[in-house]
């Protein structure tokens, strides 16, 4: 065997690096989701994340004991939950939930200190991110203020809670630790009269939500407006799991196609180096080998090989690709842990590459040696090869010597021609799909920073801004009012959450149609983005109801006309829409300006200022992770197919190496002979990369369609995408051809005549 | 009569190891222009390795082989492919056809590389295969194979033509039929042929017959009435 080894060595190498790339990709690649969601799920589970929050104003002992005592729930607890204003620098903001009684649901991890104390009258437990931000340590006082009350703690641990997996401070899209935060404090150790507006659920585990909402909704009856919020629809939950998910659109398919392209190459490649055994084979067999001993040894081949690539593979993609990703993911999430996992596809897909190979190196070696030994030691005799209708027409003719060589050896060899093909379009499926969704995110960047927002500042104003107030800051940054709510909308049984404008046209905030050109909207109608329409699974026409967080008032409007947008899916309505619409429940009130100035200076009534800037560099961030991704997908591409076209490269040199000697001999140059070689690489090229064209399209539609219903991403490939593609496609053809002008140099003139083998 | 091919003190030795073979030992030879040359020899004797480096196959050792006046020992790679594809016609024991063109396109096959406006009917014809262009080697018999495989040697009209056993493979009658081709085609269009063959019987219908041993000339000797091949007795 180790004979044959140094024989077939880059085969072996090639088997072997198949099965290392194919479990390799899958499980890096997937690893880092599945590590992702592995983690999560155990931290919700060990700190018994809630299944649901309540939420309400002053929420009475009767309110919670009514729900308490309702059949699925298992246990629950009140908090009262504050924004509260921490004493340091430009005002932090921190979320301060004051808990009743013991915390056993959604209790926090913790860092440093001691655990949660419902009797420590003096202590605050604070998030550990913001703590760091802010070099805080358990000991020191914290001071946190909201209307007009002051609460004065002790730190008594540092920790993250489940529910904030992800929070951001108001405006902006990605966290500031040393501005946001929350704290948990008991409520014997609150100095106030406390009114709980949350009510924290830990439900049976078979909960059917639709008949709990219900039985929520009349058990509640009209004691008071509440809003229910499953785990699903908590922010830092929800956040993740569409990070996860949009990671996924990656891992799903793409680690598939290497897999396959790895499997086909791999069984391609040993069932060639068996055939190429055949003489050996009969060899063994006339001088009285059984055919056992002969179908064990080759299969040991398949097997050993197959076998130390797919492990190695199994072992180090989880452990390399995914910690790519966690530097990135963990300045935006807090998780307590970040790490790979492995999940039993990883196994199966390591065993199917085993067994494949193992399987194909059976049924080649039992197919020779069930052959009588005596035809076995004898070369297989030549396929016939007929003359097909090509060669009948006149074209035929006008083919030089190179173009009929290699369409007669294409045709003879047809698995190596689909495999050769097949690896290709995989490769340039892969470049053209990563690079294309590379170039959907810039364009749906460019769209919404670039088009629709057309701002530079946006201030989001206080509730109680007076009107005067609001004209002076109108006039000072000479902007535009407008009021952005978030809205529940419901059609037909389907209920999704949105982002409800309500404006004037606007040349701070246009409005696009889905071809990307600025459109009017009519000012009386009711428009809605394409996606929230596709979603709810309405259209024009239609009744849509919708109603404002905390206002109960649900309003019923036909929807007239509809825009898009990539990201904030929802209505845009004109004020004086707004108000005809909602009746006496509703009133337009500006709450955010836009303006083309860069403000940086705080007005009275202002609550917060973001700029386009900060905004556009939190979706940089934010898509960084799928940076990585493209840049992941695209080596492990180019690898696939250097190997794979070197791979059927070298089994096509191997089976042709005599006639290459003959042509040597005759006078053909090394030129010529490399041509002959290339000519077919760059045929096989142009077939599989004009096949992944349309490919690419498909392979995107799927993955876009996984975005979520947050956004609308059209599909987009820039010609720059194509021509890079198509270089590197190219590229890597006559790079592998370039490899093989050494081996054609030497090939030996006088050993290739010698005999038939 | 000048010489065509001269060998001056020409070895080839291959070396692997500690292992020193002498294939070729100081041989010196000539050969003319037009002459039907048998060269003679057991296994190993070098008759294999003397045929490669007159083709340009294998470089000597030392020693200088002069073909046309020019010593093809000084040649490097690409030279050697020209002298190859000018002045070479190769007869392979097992003919070394390409299987995926017909015997029309593989005599053909030789437009490529050289300036010689070739036929391939009329050439397939001159060797008694009219009416076999299409077929493709594997539906070829062993003979006519080696019939293609001389076509296509002849089709770029060469100065020689250098045979490795071309009936090695063959059977007695075919083998005759090859072999006085290849005498018709040496009287006819002044080719010089050298035939490599451990069959003695050949002896008689060379005009020089050359034995060799242990890599050295054992026997050189013109034949002043060669035979035809066809009157000899197998």
């Amino acid at each position: 065997m180790l004979r044959d080894f140094k024989d077939h060595k880059a085969q072996f190498i090639s088997i072997f690096l198949m099965a290392l790339i194919g479990v390799f990709a899958f499980t890096g690649i997937s690893g880092e989701v599945v590590g992702l969601v592995d983690v999560s799920s155990h931290y919700y589970e060990d700190t018994n994340l809630a299944d649901g929050w309540v939420y309400g104003e002053d929420i009475d002992n009767d309110i919670f004991k009514d729900i308490k005592d309702m059949d699925q729930i298992k246990d629950a607890h009140r908090e009262m939950v504050v924004d509260t204003i921490a004493n340091y620098s430009s005002d932090p903001d921190i979320s301060l939930h004051i808990v009743e009684g013991h915390q056993n649901i959604s209790k926090f991890h913790l860092f440093e200190g001691e655990d949660f104390d419902e009797n420590d009258k003096e202590g605050i437990w604070i998030d550990k991110r913001f703590a760091d931000g802010r070099n805080l340590d358990v000991g020191d006082k914290v001071t946190l203020k909201f209307d007009g009350k002051k609460v004065s703690k002790t730190i008594r641990g540092t920790m993250y809670s489940p529910e904030y997996v992800f929070y951001i401070q108001e405006g902006s899209l990605l966290p500031d630790f040393s501005q946001v935060g929350f704290a948990y404090i008991p409520s014997k150790g609150a100095n106030f009269d406390i009114e709980y507006n949350t009510i924290v659920l830990d439900a049976y585990e078979d909960l059917d939500e639709k008949e709990f909402k219900a039985d929520l909704e009349e058990t509640l009856g009209q004691k008071a407006y509440v809003q229910y919020v499953d785990r699903d629809n908590n922010v830092g939950v929800k956040t993740l799991q569409d990070e996860i998910d949009q990671h996924t659109m990656f891992s799903g398919i793409f680690p598939i196609i290497f897999v396959l392209v790895s499997l086909l190459t791999l069984v391609t490649t040993m069932s060639r180096v068996i055939s190429a055994q055949r003489i050996q084979i009969g060899t063994l067999k006339a001088m009285g080998y059984s055919n056992k001993s002969i179908v064990l040894h080759y299969l040991s081949y398949g097997f050993v090989l197959s076998l130390a690539g797919s492990i190695l593979g199994l072992i180090i993609g989880p452990l390399t690709i995914p910690y790519l990703f966690y530097p990135t993911m963990s300045s935006t999430y807090s998780l307590p842990s970040w790490g790979p996992a492995w999940d039993v596809s990883f196994f199966v897909v390591a065993a199917l590459i085993v067994i494949s190979s193992v399987l194909v190196s059976y049924i080649s070696v039992k197919g020779i040696s069930d052959e009588y030994p005596a035809e076995t030691i004898k070369p297989k005799a030549p396929k016939m090869v007929s003359s097909g209708f090509i060669e009948k027409t006149k074209i035929w003719e006008r083919f030089s010597f190179n173009e009929r060589w290699n369409y007669r050896d294409a045709k003879r060899n047809k698995t190596r021609a689909i495999m050769s093909v097949f690896g290709v379009f995989a490769c340039a499926l892969l470049v053209m799909s990563a690079f294309g969704m590379s170039d959907s995110m810039n364009d749906v960047e460019d769209w919404q920073y670039n088009q629709i927002y057309n701002f530079n500042s946006k201030l989001f104003l206080e509730e109680n801004i007076t009107d005067a107030q609001l004209d002076h800051v109108l006039a000072e940054t000479d902007g535009e009012g407008m009021m952005e709510e978030a809205i529940e909308l419901k059609y037909k049984g389907n209920k999704k959450t949105g982002t409800l404008t309500v404006m004037n046209k606007s040349e701070y905030y246009r409005v696009t149609d889905a071809d990307r050109n600025n459109i009017s909207l009519d000012p009386d109608g009711i428009a809605i983005s394409d996606k929230m329409a596709e979603v709810l699974g309405l259209e024009v026409g239609d009744k849509v109801r919708w109603h404002v967080a905390g206002n109960p008032k649900w309003i019923d409007s036909e929807i007239s006309e509809t825009y898009s947008i990539p990201f904030g899916q929802g209505m845009i309505m004109s004020p004086k829409a707004f108000d005809k619409e909602g009746g006496d429940d509703y009133n337009y009130s500006t709450n955010v300006v836009l303006t083309k100035k860069n403000v940086n200076k705080n007005y009275t009534g202002v609550s917060s200022i973001t700029t386009r800037d900060d905004i556009q560099k939190g979706w940089n961030t934010m898509t960084e992770a799928l940076d990585l991704m493209v840049g992941v997908l695209t080596s492990f591409a180019v690898v696939l197919a250097v190997v794979v076209l070197y791979n059927l490269g070298l089994l096509s040199f191997t089976e042709i190496q005599r006639e290459l000697a003959t042509l040597k001999v005759l006078g053909f140059n090394s030129k010529s002979l490399r041509r002959l070689l290339l000519t077919q690489n760059l045929w096989f090229s142009t077939i599989g990369f004009i096949l992944a064209i349309p490919g690419a399209y498909v392979l995107m539609g799927i993955m876009m369609g996984s975005t979520g219903d947050e956004y609308f991403f059209p599909i987009n490939i820039y010609l720059w995408n194509f021509i890079a593609s198509f270089l590197i496609t190219f590229g890597l053809s006559v790079l592998v051809n370039l490899a093989f002008s050494r081996k054609i140099k030497r090939v030996n003139m006088v050993e290739s005549l010698k005999s038939n083998e | 009569m000048t010489a065509m091919i001269e060998f001056e003190n020409v070895s080839r030795i291959y070396k692997s190891g500690e292992h020193v073979l002498k294939a070729l030992d100081n041989l010196s030879l000539t050969i003319d222009k037009g002459e039907f040359v048998v060269i003679l020899g057991p296994s190993g004797a070098g008759k294999s390795t003397l045929l490669n480096l007159l083709g340009g196959l294998d470089k000597a050792t030392s020693g200088k082989i002069i073909v046309d006046g020019e010593n093809i020992e000084g040649y490097d790679d690409d030279e050697l492919t020209k002298y190859r594809a000018k002045s070479v016609g190769f007869i392979f024991q097992f003919y070394n056809l390409i299987p995926n063109l017909t015997a029309k396109e593989n005599v053909e096959l030789m437009k490529d590389i050289t300036d010689v406006d070739i036929d391939g009917d009329r050439i397939l014809e001159s060797v008694g295969l009219s009416g076999h262009g299409n077929q493709f080697p594997a539906q070829l018999s062993g003979g006519e194979q080696q019939r293609v495989s001389i076509a296509r040697a002849l089709a770029k009209e060469p100065a020689m033509l250098l045979c490795d056993e071309p009936t090695g493979a063959l059977d007695s009658n075919t083998g005759v039929l090859i072999l006085s081709l290849l005498q018709r085609m040496c009287h006819e269009k002044e080719t010089t042929v050298v035939i490599v063959t451990h069959n003695t019987n050949l002896a008689d219908a060379a005009d020089k017959l050359i034995r060799i041993k242990n890599g050295k000339i054992e026997e050189v000797s013109i034949n002043e009435n060669p035979l035809d091949v066809n009157e000899i007795e197998w």
